[in-house]
């Protein structure tokens, strides 16, 4: 199995880091609504990153309406939850399905874009200074202590 | 164009007209951004002698090409205007997330003009620039105008400046809060938003901005996140924040306490140390970009104070409203900061002025009868409580602790002046600084008063070798705390340092007037990262000095000369009473030597402190010698 984002609120100080670095990565410029993770307060007042999972069961997929050429499909040999503007209708309700707020909207375009895991070397991750997002073997995933639920 | 946003939002608020302007590349070039342009756009537009509180005065909110790239620490705001509690150049920074908000906008700085009649808001929206009714928020907190506006606009992820009552209430040193726990607290830039009755600006930015060489940032700014977090503060600052200072300042020997009437001796510091204020705290938070995160949310589990619960409290007002206060129990300083943030006051002023007058309180200056009955004795934090929420209210003995305790002590007369520590208004930090000559020189020369993060030597806490300090400033005992030789070049170095990290718009905890190995150099080579503009070192030394001189033209204009650039107060007057410093004072000799020295570094006239024509010429300060001239300040 391919490594996974692990986020812990609990180490998110909402610094913001991950949104820019993100933003840089995929639109060259610095501007959060370009980034496909952002930083939301959660149920325990924790700051939460909210960014894909990569689902093995991606509910965005599942509720997307498109029949043939699907924009949403997970990459079973890499694991990435892609979307592809091609097909898509704009109907929003793989926005409404995410349990993560990860599939975001463009505000000025009312497109629909998400994490693409930067092929496999999230930026995020490697910018995160506190730990709050992390890019682990999945292999490991089950070692790394206090998987905070928060 | 690249770092800059590009555009100035000039809002009047007299006649409504809102304008948006180009952003002159020679203001952008010659200033930078944050504190540098907002005080070249003071010394320009805010005409001499006019009334802090009246219409003809400006409020500028600056921020910078860095601002708002997730560089570390580029979460600020710069907020200058005229000082209504020191009647010079009054100006502020603070964290979290405004800064950028307002800068993805399109905007790199906001004008506020004029005044309202009645109280409103101004509403940004990328190009949408509205000015709105605030009647139904005027009298509310901070976190209650948040939530109403919020609400209103539908968006909790718009970023608001706020004031609060106090600032509605012209309290002179009332503060602008950009966040929850983040303020602009120091020389009252929200009391001169009160007077303009402008209940707050909110921002929503979607519009972004481009950098002149993304790859080169992004490695420069991943190389300082490594720099910060390997330097000599990041462990402790990360976990304790400023709060350490404290008892840092207290095994030093250097704590103060009751109005600075005693140092060194109190029994009490440790209630104010890391294992005691840790108990209090829940979590570390950061301002926007920070891996410091030195802020703090934090909820009181036990005692009369259980359950106040609230955002980033610091140094400051931890050292004013505690020990300067004489007051032991934290966690009514923590309840105090809740005050602060809510109210929109300034923590550490407040906590200044209360201090002064506990002291003429003991001293009989003052009496029981003057304070609506209230004893102001030391250690009482309920009669502090009630005192500070009357100077909020400016109610009965708070209207006048209102207006500061220089200008209180003035109408109070019967010696009270006497027990007031300040430089040009400005209140002088909770720590001796008889003990800090270079930290002494730092708050006389600073142009808005008495002031650490203007330039304060930290290297004097912890003095380096002397072969090192010969090199580094010139003299072998330019870092020795004691002494009074080399601090023109030292204190130039360090203001310097400052000067840049405000028009940067980085926090001073992310260089090397904090111990972290990032220097002039470093900082010009990311604002060529960012903008495509040189600045190589030898154009920082210049940038840093325009914007001194600039500043010191203004403070100039208002009538400011050598005679006003020293202390006032027990720290002039008097010995130091107790400690490992006991006996060492702070000569007026020694003062206007360090004086002699520094002007002569900077390029400022010995006998006026003016900056010379020569100076401000070879600045491209033409226009500003010639005002000068015009008013026979300089020849």
């Amino acid at each position: 199995m391919p490594k996974k984002l692990l986020c812990k609120p609990a180490l998110c100080v909402n610094c913001r880091t991950c949104e820019m670095a993100c933003s840089l990565e995929k639109s060259g410029m610095f501007n959060p609504v370009k980034a496909r993770v952002w930083i939301q307060k959660n149920k325990k007042g924790l700051d939460a990153p909210m960014i894909c999972r990569h689902c093995l069961k991606p509910p965005c997929a599942e509720a997307c309406p498109v029949e043939e050429g699907k924009p949403i499909a997970r990459d079973k040999e890499t694991g990435i939850v892609r979307f592809s503007s091609k097909n898509c209708i704009g109907c929003y309700e793989c926005v409404g399905a995410c349990p993560f707020g990860a599939m975001r909207i463009d505000p000025h375009t009312g497109q629909v874009f998400k994490c693409d895991l930067c092929d496999g070397d999230p930026e995020c991750a490697k910018w995160c200074p506190t730990g709050a997002i992390q890019f682990v073997d999945t292999k490991a995933f089950g070692t790394v202590s206090s998987i905070d639920k928060g | 164009m690249y770092g800059w946003a590009g555009t100035l939002l000039r809002v009047n608020l007299s006649d409504g007209k809102i304008q948006k302007e180009e952003h002159p590349e020679a203001l952008r070039h010659q200033f930078l951004g944050g504190r540098g342009v907002n005080s070249r756009l003071l010394f320009s537009e805010v005409e001499p002698g006019i009334d802090p509180l009246g219409p003809k005065n400006k409020l500028f909110f600056g921020a910078s090409p860095l601002t708002g790239t997730g560089l570390v620490t580029s979460g600020r705001i710069h907020v200058t205007a005229k000082s209504p509690l020191t009647g010079i150049l009054g100006d502020s920074n603070a964290g979290g997330h405004f800064g950028p908000e307002m800068k993805w906008a399109g905007y790199d700085h906001i004008i506020i003009e004029g005044a309202a009649e009645k109280p409103v808001y101004l509403w940004i929206d990328d190009d949408h620039v509205e000015i709105r009714d605030a009647g139904h928020v005027w009298g509310k907190v901070v976190s209650e105008t948040y939530a109403a506006l919020w609400d209103e606009l539908g968006d909790p992820r718009i970023r608001i400046a706020a004031i609060g009552p106090g600032g509605e209430n012209l309290v002179r040193f009332a503060s602008l809060m950009t966040d929850y726990g983040n303020a602009c607290g120091k020389t009252g830039m929200g009391t001169v938003m009160g007077a303009k009755n402008l209940k707050a600006v909110a921002v929503r930015g979607t519009k972004g901005f481009h950098v002149a060489d993304p790859g080169r940032f992004k490695g420069i700014a991943r190389d300082w996140v490594t720099k910060i977090k390997s330097g000599p503060t990041y462990e402790g600052f990360s976990k304790v924040g400023t709060m350490s200072y404290l008892t840092g300042y207290h095994s030093q020997g250097r704590s103060v306490a009751r109005n600075a009437q005693v140092t060194a001796d109190i029994d009490y510091i440790d209630n104010y140390g890391a294992k005691s204020m840790m108990k209090h705290m829940t979590r570390s938070v950061a301002c926007f970009g920070c891996p410091i995160h030195c802020k703090h949310e934090f909820k009181v589990k036990k005692g009369p104070y259980a359950g106040e619960h609230g955002h980033g409290t610091e140094f400051c007002i931890m050292s004013a409203h505690g020990p300067a206060c004489g007051n032991p129990d934290e966690a009514a300083v923590l309840k105090i900061n809740n005050i602060c943030n809510e109210y929109g006051i300034c923590g550490d002023t407040s906590g200044i002025t209360l201090a002064a007058a506990f002291e003429w309180y003991e001293r009989g200056i003052i009496t029981k009868e003057d304070t609506d009955g209230i004893p102001l004795e030391w250690g009482n934090s309920e009669a502090q409580i009630e005192m500070l929420m009357k100077t909020i209210g400016r109610e009965g003995f708070g209207d006048l602790l209102a207006d500061g305790c220089a200008i209180a002590a003035e109408k109070i007369g019967k010696g009270a002046e006497k027990y007031i520590n300040h430089t040009k208004g400005g209140d002088i930090d909770a720590v001796d600084i008889r003990t800090l000559k270079g930290c002494a020189l730092s708050d006389a020369v600073s142009s808005r008063g008495g002031d650490p993060q203007r330039g304060w030597p930290g290297v004097e806490f912890y003095p380096i070798r002397p072969e090192k300090s010969k090199k580094l400033f010139g003299s072998e005992h330019a870092t020795d705390p004691r002494s009074y030789e080399g601090k023109g070049p030292l204190v130039d170095y360090y203001a310097s340092l400052c000067t840049m990290c405000d028009a940067l718009g980085i926090c001073k905890f992310s260089c090397g007037w904090f111990a972290t190995p990032i220097y002039l150099k470093e900082m010009g080579e990311l604002a060529t990262a960012a903008t495509g503009v040189d600045f190589s070192e030898k154009k920082v030394r210049e940038l840093v000095a325009r914007i001194n001189n600039v500043e010191r033209a203004y403070l100039v204009r208002e009538g400011i000369t050598r005679k006003d650039d020293t202390l006032h107060g027990r720290a002039v007057e008097e010995p130091v009473p107790s400690g490992p410093y006991k006996g060492e004072r702070l000569t007026q000799e020694g003062m206007d030597k360090m004086l002699d020295d520094y002007y002569s570094v900077v390029g400022w006239d010995r006998k006026t402190g003016a900056p010379t024509r020569k100076t401000l010429e070879g600045l491209g300060l033409q226009d500003v010698a010639d005002e000068l001239a015009g008013m026979g300040k300089i020849p």
